[in-house]
């Protein structure tokens, strides 16, 4: 089953000329002469507008209803890029304006032509804006007294306006990568392909009237919305072919009435008067079809969650718990440890209210895309970091906690929007609704969620592994310290292990019941059993005492990179198998590298134990730290265990 | 393999039994030996680590090539089979050799006995399981028919029949099959995906319909390979070419070959008018526009081939490489000038000092072949928007219709002559473009390929060409179809050569788009093959029906839901009995309804009679009509989508059906009465006496099973059934077919023992990990728990085990 959609949106954007000629709504889009208005300047307060109402407006987009907002915040952040550290504000560099995500909205909407010209769409690679900048561009000086000429002059850094792109050769690539398949598509390609949608988007913005599903099902809660456009045609239609309209003739002219108010409150720039019809068009909408309009609380806590940004606030707490904390291990400091603790909490509470607004909005627990899961894969970490350290209050849990949610939120927050390419999702942020076989709340819940948790296990296990690590390489010598820092992360190993074999059994019962079988040796099951193995062999290695303490520090660091591969590999290298609608592209560079350095960690940190093995302080005696399972064999880690005198029989400590 | 299992720990058992209480440390016995091997640890780990990297390379094979390769080289191959029953041993004799077991090792022992367990109901599952795949079409006779995910190969001779089974996604090489005459040799000689097209094939000139025809290839590295065939009088379109062959002589072209110059069109709108004006290059002339007093166009060039010179706006010839026109708009005289806004906000700015002055505009218009988007060029201070197209220029002196194709000319000679016809693109960004279609004729040669122009290295071969031919369905191997992933759609198709002593012949034999075996015939040294492609089959004990099929949609798209089925098994329908009296026991003249129950709420079912009536409703009885269902050609009633209509109570068609709201197909509409197929009635619950419901619902996530009995679905011994496809109509992508639902069948008898082994690890391992002091206190009551047990646990696990232990004191 493929998903259409994307297929759609990866046909190229020839959009025929007569869909301009569709617009008996917006006849007078530019700016109108007969206005006279005095030129503002952009810092000017009162050019402000208050969106607070507009934001409100509900739209049916992407399969589900939504404020205006969130549609407004979504597109504008694929077209010019995802801004950095939450700074929503596109500059116009024409006119010095500062437009946050709405305004530009209603900005291409109501000033089309205006936005054609400017540089909007966002071309990061660098070699393909070379190759798209046209000739023509480079004469815009000669030309600027024409119309069609010269607009170029407002020259973006990373930023190509619609219609530099249209004279471009952007057309001949689109149709060289046409008819090849994904794979064989060069990278300069498939990029070219994510301009053309972000093209087409300026353009499905410059033409909401038409585009925009504003007006509400009159009965079905399902239905299909239309268009303004859709409505004025209802209205005002003679042809007896036409659809009738299905909304009260009263309230549908005052909604088109307080449309053209809105719109024009937009273009004058007036402030009392914007959010006046703002609120009043927002109300036209809703008396259409009162039944089915999402309630405010609804949209409201869709824009809070928009506006508040819980995620990108919460990294930033994170970063700091983890300073504090260690400072808080280097000092021995308790106050600094409340304060890293309460910090630490912050952040979980951040980051618990944002996953909250989320799960409330979608009406689904919110591990669907690689977003989600990663997102919840921090919390997860930070959760049982957090229950651990008030078990033990050994600050390691806390740093690795903290470390571990605060990686996991800096890269969903800073990876571009359209990392992806046009067939495949990279790491979008948007809620979208679910493919019909995961829209089972309950299987969602007790199979996904168990096994994201236990990757959140051995994420956390995997920086206590870390800070082991370190501590071998710094302080070769710190037997007492290494062997509490083996025993914290056996503990949250085991969490780890039985999370997911709970998780991939569940995963199993519920690929019985919705595949029909319940193990098929799919790459993502056969991957969360090899991760499993791994982490097992490791338990039983040292349980055995085929290897040290060391080696289950140095196992929870290695066995990592199989989750790696379960979780990110299965998904966005592989691509085969049934859990394909996880599938995506991008961050393939960022992985390797991580895991590279990782590998290079691993191998300096064992050299290191292997060259200072036996010298240095000897470990204190069994002092009830240390795990049950070698007291009562009565081996402890060094030296390393002496060959069995019988040569044959060893002992497991069972029996 | 499973008795080979049951044998082996059964021999270890008793193996275990003679050495328990013996000093381990002396072995005497070989097997002992073994034993003692199997049971410890590095075994097990280097099973793991064997099955860790075997299943990691599984998921590569799968990647690369596909989930049947990967089965037959890892996961389902004799040795990995093997390994995993050593494994299971392996778990088994380190329990064992514990044997007794003590209080603390309760975790240990349930975690290893319940991966024996899920082993063992595995293997079970592998051995007398059952998986497969129905099709179900709505409104046909049930189907006991099911098809396995393997292949075979039919081979009739005569009247004898021989079958060959392979998993056509695993073979790789050539392998022989099996023949029902020992005199004829059969051999698959290659696979690939295939295409069913239409040959010509010679056949008597007697013969009805022969007409001379021709068999050619297209080939290029940017078009990829299209083999096809045409016969005289006809066209085939090709989507970037055209292919046509007529009687007669190619027309002498030489002298087209300098094109009249293309003429470009300007078109303004402007205060709500349009006008257009044909251009000429370096044409310049003013004139007014109608209608608009004061206003006028003065049109200052045409540029074909533009270039910004060091006098302005240029040409440098004129071919229509980049067409451009400069025009300007001249208003009448206004006090003030309208300045571009340089801000859209709402800001137009007022040369407030300047005289009276006309208003006036200047436009640079270019085509917009080249760009993405046809935004018309829009002049800030007069609104008005310009566009320039340019027509093709030459005409066509060829059969040809479209700018790019083939056409065969068969003379009266008997020769054959082809003419091609290639309208190069017009790029913006090439300094030689090329005006005109470039047309090139020859004599064909069979076999030689000829360059074609449309694309880089693109040519056509001709194969045949036959005075007197026929149309024969054949399978053309398209091995580029490969490379498309999860293209379910693509058929395949396979090789086969038939060898009678020291004659052979080959031919490709392929499935269909149909579910129905295409035979087809192979004559070797005079005896007739037939061939025959199918996915082998098995028939289940009873028939399955599709009663209805839905795919609704999420809001707002085309984008599917869910995926519904209603199943019939052996022929079994629902049965509704009404209260005699009620307005549709009285209609229908019965109290007994049979059909199928779609859907019910707290107040009325929807029901599907067995029989759907088809009446006539006159508008003044409508009260609403809800028009769902899209009308197409191809398939009426998308989606499962239906028109409903609500009916005036005391209507005359109301009284008939005795419901007043009825679901179905409106089939023809006149101004004042509707002709409507009834598919659902409504019937309130307060009419219904009782239900008898045994049709079977199915959906994503919500299997169901039959023969229907309390244990099957615990014990697997049931058939199980699963939505798992719908079918796309061909030709419309956004819809489904109602009629048709994919269902993939599956009989588990390992399904409890897969159960019960799950339940077991999880236990065991929450036992080994958590509940470990709990089982570590001695028998006898021990006055304090050790410390460190204490310590093994975390604080709140061993807070609890304190508070039960009061508890208990």
């Amino acid at each position: 089953m493929k998903n259409n959609s994307i297929k759609l949106a990866l046909s190229i954007p020839l959009l025929a000329l007569s869909l301009l000629a569709l617009f008996p709504l917006s006849a007078s889009d530019d700016a109108p002469a007969e206005i006279k208005v005095p030129s503002m300047k952009a810092n000017d307060p009162s050019w402000n507008l208050d969106f607070t109402n507009a934001e409100l407006v509900a739209v049916q987009e992407g399969r589900r209803k939504k404020p205006l907002q969130t549609y407004a915040f979504e597109s504008v952040e694929q077209i010019v890029g995802r801004p950095l550290m939450g700074a929503t504000f596109y500059t116009d560099k024409a006119s010095g304006a500062k437009l946050n995500s709405m305004d530009l909205y209603l900005s291409i909407w109501f000033f089309r032509y205006y936005w054609y010209d400017k540089p909007l769409i966002l071309v990061a690679n660098n070699e393909l804006r070379q190759k798209l900048i046209p000739p023509i561009a480079i004469i815009g000086a000669d030309a600027a007294g024409y119309a069609g000429l010269g607009r170029e002059l407002y020259f973006d850094e990373k930023r190509m306006s619609i219609r530099e792109l249209s004279r471009s050769p952007l057309r001949d690539m689109l149709l060289a990568a046409k008819d090849k398949n994904e794979e064989k598509r060069t990278a300069l390609e498939k990029d070219a392909q994510l301009i053309a949608i972000r093209m087409q988007l300026v353009d499905k913005i410059a033409q909401s009237d038409a585009e925009l599903a504003v007006v509400p099902h009159p009965h079905n809660s399902q239905g299909a919305w239309i268009s303004l456009l859709d409505l004025n045609k209802q209205l005002h239609s003679t042809d007896a072919n036409a659809a009738k309209l299905e909304y009260d003739a009263d309230n549908s002219t005052a909604a088109i009435k307080a449309f053209f108010k809105f719109q024009e409150a937009y273009k004058e720039r007036d402030a009392v008067k914007f959010t006046q019809a703002s609120r009043d068009f927002r109300n036209a909408m809703q008396v259409l079809s009162p039944a089915i309009y999402p309630t405010d609380t609804i949209l409201g806590v869709e824009v809070q969650y928009n506006n508040s940004r819980p995620f990108a606030k919460a990294w930033i707490v994170y970063l700091f718990a983890a300073l504090v904390t260690l400072f808080a291990l280097q000092f021995k400091s308790k106050p600094l440890y409340i304060t890293a603790f309460a910090l630490y909490f912050g952040g979980l509470a951040l980051h618990v209210y944002g996953f909250a607004l989320r799960c409330y909005i979608a009406g689904r627990p919110p591990v669907s895309n690689m977003y989600e899961s990663v997102i919840w894969v921090g919390f997860g970490a930070v959760f049982f970091g957090m229950i651990l350290e008030v078990i033990y209050r050994k600050r390691f849990f806390m740093l690795a906690g903290s470390a571990a949610g605060f990686l996991c939120l800096v890269l969903m927050d800073m990876v571009p929007v359209l990392v992806g390419n046009s067939q495949t999702p990279g790491f979008e942020a948007d809620l979208k609704p679910l493919q019909p076989v995961l829209r089972d709340n309950f299987w969602l819940t007790v199979h996904v969620l168990t096994i994201t948790l236990s990757y959140a296990a051995f994420m956390l296990a995997w920086g206590m592994g870390h800070i082991s690590l370190f501590s071998h390489l710094v302080r070769p010598n710190e037997r007492v310290e290494h062997r509490e820092l083996h025993n914290l992360v056996y503990r949250i190993m085991q969490i780890g292990v039985l999370l997911l074999s709970i998780g991939t059994i569940l995963g199993g019962v519920w690929a019985y019941y919705s595949w029909g079988r319940f193990w098929g040796w799919d790459p993502k099951e056969t991957w969360a059993f090899i991760a499993l193995m791994c982490y097992i062999v490791v338990l039983h290695g040292r349980f055995a005492g085929l290897w040290t303490n060391f080696g289950l520090a140095f196992g929870s660091v290695f066995c990592f990179q199989a989750i790696v591969m379960a979780w990110y590999g299965v998904n966005f290298v592989l691509g085969s198998g049934k859990h394909a609608y996880g599938s995506g592209t991008g961050g393939l560079g960022i992985v390797t590298t991580c895991v590279g350095l990782d590998m290079a960690f691993m191998a300096a940190a064992t050299f290191q134990y292997l060259t200072h093995k036996g010298a240095g302080k000897l470990p204190a005696p069994d002092d009830g730290d240390q795990d049950e399972d070698q007291s009562a064999r009565g081996r402890v880690e060094d030296p390393l265990p002496k060959p069995n005198p019988s040569g044959v029989s060893i002992n497991y400590g069972h029996g | 393999m499973l008795i080979l299992l049951l044998f082996l720990l059964l021999s270890v058992f008793v193996w275990s039994q003679k050495v328990t209480g013996e000093d381990l440390r002396s072995p005497r016995l070989l097997a002992r030996k073994i034993f003692k091997f199997l049971a410890s640890l590095q075994c097990a780990i280097v099973l793991l680590t064997v099955i860790i990297v075997a299943t990691a390379a599984g998921t590569i094979y799968e990647t690369s090539f596909n989930a049947d390769v990967a089965q037959k080289y890892i996961y389902g191959a004799p040795w990995f089979n093997l390994w995993l029953t050593i494994l299971c041993v392996n778990l088994y004799c380190v329990a064992a050799i514990r044997y007794p077991w003590k209080r603390h090792q309760t975790g240990f022992v349930i975690t290893h006995a319940g991966i024996i367990t899920l082993l063992v109901g595995a293997m079970i599952d592998r051995m007398w399981g059952i998986e497969g795949f129905i099709h179900l079409h709505a409104n046909k006779a049930g189907t006991s028919t099911m098809e396995l995910h393997q292949q075979e190969l039919r081979v009739k001779i005569g009247d004898k029949v021989a079958s060959t089974y392979f998993k056509l996604n695993t073979l790789w090489n050539e392998r022989p099959a099996e023949s029902p005459d020992k005199n004829v040799t059969i051999e698959i000689k290659d696979v690939s995906p295939v295409r069913q097209t239409e040959i010509a094939t010679a056949a008597p000139a007697s013969e009805k319909n022969a007409k001379p025809g021709l068999n050619f290839t297209l080939q290029g590295p940017m078009m990829g390979r299209h083999d096809g065939s045409i016969f005289l009088d006809e066209s085939d379109n090709l989507g970037p070419a055209t292919i046509v062959f007529v009687a007669g002589m190619p027309p002498d072209s030489s002298a087209k070959q300098n094109a009249v110059e293309a003429s470009a069109e300007l078109a303004v709108t402007f205060q709500g008018k349009s006008f257009k004006y044909v251009l000429k290059s370096e044409e310049n002339k003013v004139a007014d526009l109608d209608g608009l007093p004061g206003w006028k166009i003065d049109i200052k060039g045409y540029y074909p081939n533009f270039i910004l010179g060091p006098k302005g706006p240029a040409t440098r010839d004129k071919r229509p490489v980049r067409p451009a026109a400069y025009f300007e708009l001249i208003g009448p005289e206004v006090a003030g000038v309208v300045e571009p806004a340089s801000d859209p906000h709402g800001q137009v700015a007022i040369k407030q000092d300047s005289k009276n002055a006309p208003q006036r505009e200047k436009f640079f218009v270019f085509t917009h072949e080249t760009p993405l988007m046809a935004i018309p060029v829009h002049g800030a201070s007069t609104g008005a928007t310009a566009t320039l197209t340019v027509s093709d220029g030459a005409s066509d002196s060829s059969d040809i219709p479209s700018p790019n194709g083939v056409a065969f000319y068969l003379g009266s000679d008997h020769k054959l002559r082809y003419l091609i016809k290639h309208t190069p693109r017009r790029a913006m960004q090439s300094e030689d473009g090329e005006a005109a279609a470039i047309e090139k004729t020859g004599e064909v040669e069979l076999e030689k390929s000829v360059s074609v122009g449309w694309a880089p290295g693109a040519e056509f071969v001709v194969h045949e060409s036959l005075e007197s031919a026929k149309r024969k369905l054949v399978f053309i191997p398209k091995p580029e179809l490969k490379e498309i992933k999860d293209q379910e759609n693509v058929n395949q198709g396979i090789k086969v050569r038939a060898t009678i002593g020291n004659q052979n012949a080959e031919m490709w034999v392929g499935q269909t788009d149909n579910e129905r075996p295409y035979q087809q015939e192979l004559d070797v040294a005079g005896t007739k093959v037939i061939f025959e492609f199918v996915n082998q089959t098995v028939t289940i004990p009873f028939t399955v029906s599709l009663k209805k099929f839905s795919a609704p949609r999420d809001e707002g798209s085309n984008e599917f839901a869910a995926y519904e089925a209603i199943l019939g098994f052996d022929g079994r329908q629902d049965t509704v009995w009404l209260k005699p009296g009620t307005p549709m026991a009285l209609a229908r003249n019965a109290t007994m309804m049979m059909g199928t129950i779609f859907d019910e709420s707290d107040d009325a079912i929807e029901f599907l009679p067995k029989l759907n009536p088809r009446v006539t409703i006159e508008s003044k009885d409508i009260v609403r009509l809800d028009e769902q269902s899209e009308k197409s050609d191809i398939n009426p009633g998308f989606d499962g989508k239906q028109d409903t209509v609500w009916l005036k109570s005391d209507s005359v068609p109301a009284k008939q059906l005795g419901t007043t709201k009825v679901s179905g197909l409106v089939l023809g509409k006149s101004a004042d009465s509707l002709s409507f197929m009834v598919k659902q009635v409504m019937i309130e619950k307060k009419d219904i006496e009782r239900s008898d419901k045994l049709t079977q619902k199915i959906s994503m996530n919500r299997p169901t099973t039959f023969p229907v009995s309390w244990w099957g679905p615990y014990l697997g011994t049931c058939y199980k059934f699963s939505q798992a496809n719908h079918r796309i109509i061909p030709g419309d992508p956004r819809n489904s077919d109602p009629n048709y639902s994919g269902v993939q069948v599956l009989r588990d008898p390992g399904w409890l023992l897969k159960w019960v082994g799950c339940i077991m690890i999880c236990f065991g391992i929450f036992t080994m990990f958590y509940l470990r002091p709990y089982f570590n206190r001695p028998k006898v009551a021990a006055p304090k728990v050790s410390m460190q047990a204490m310590a093994a646990v975390p604080a709140f696990a061993v807070g609890s085990e304190a508070k039960k232990k009061t508890k208990k004191k």
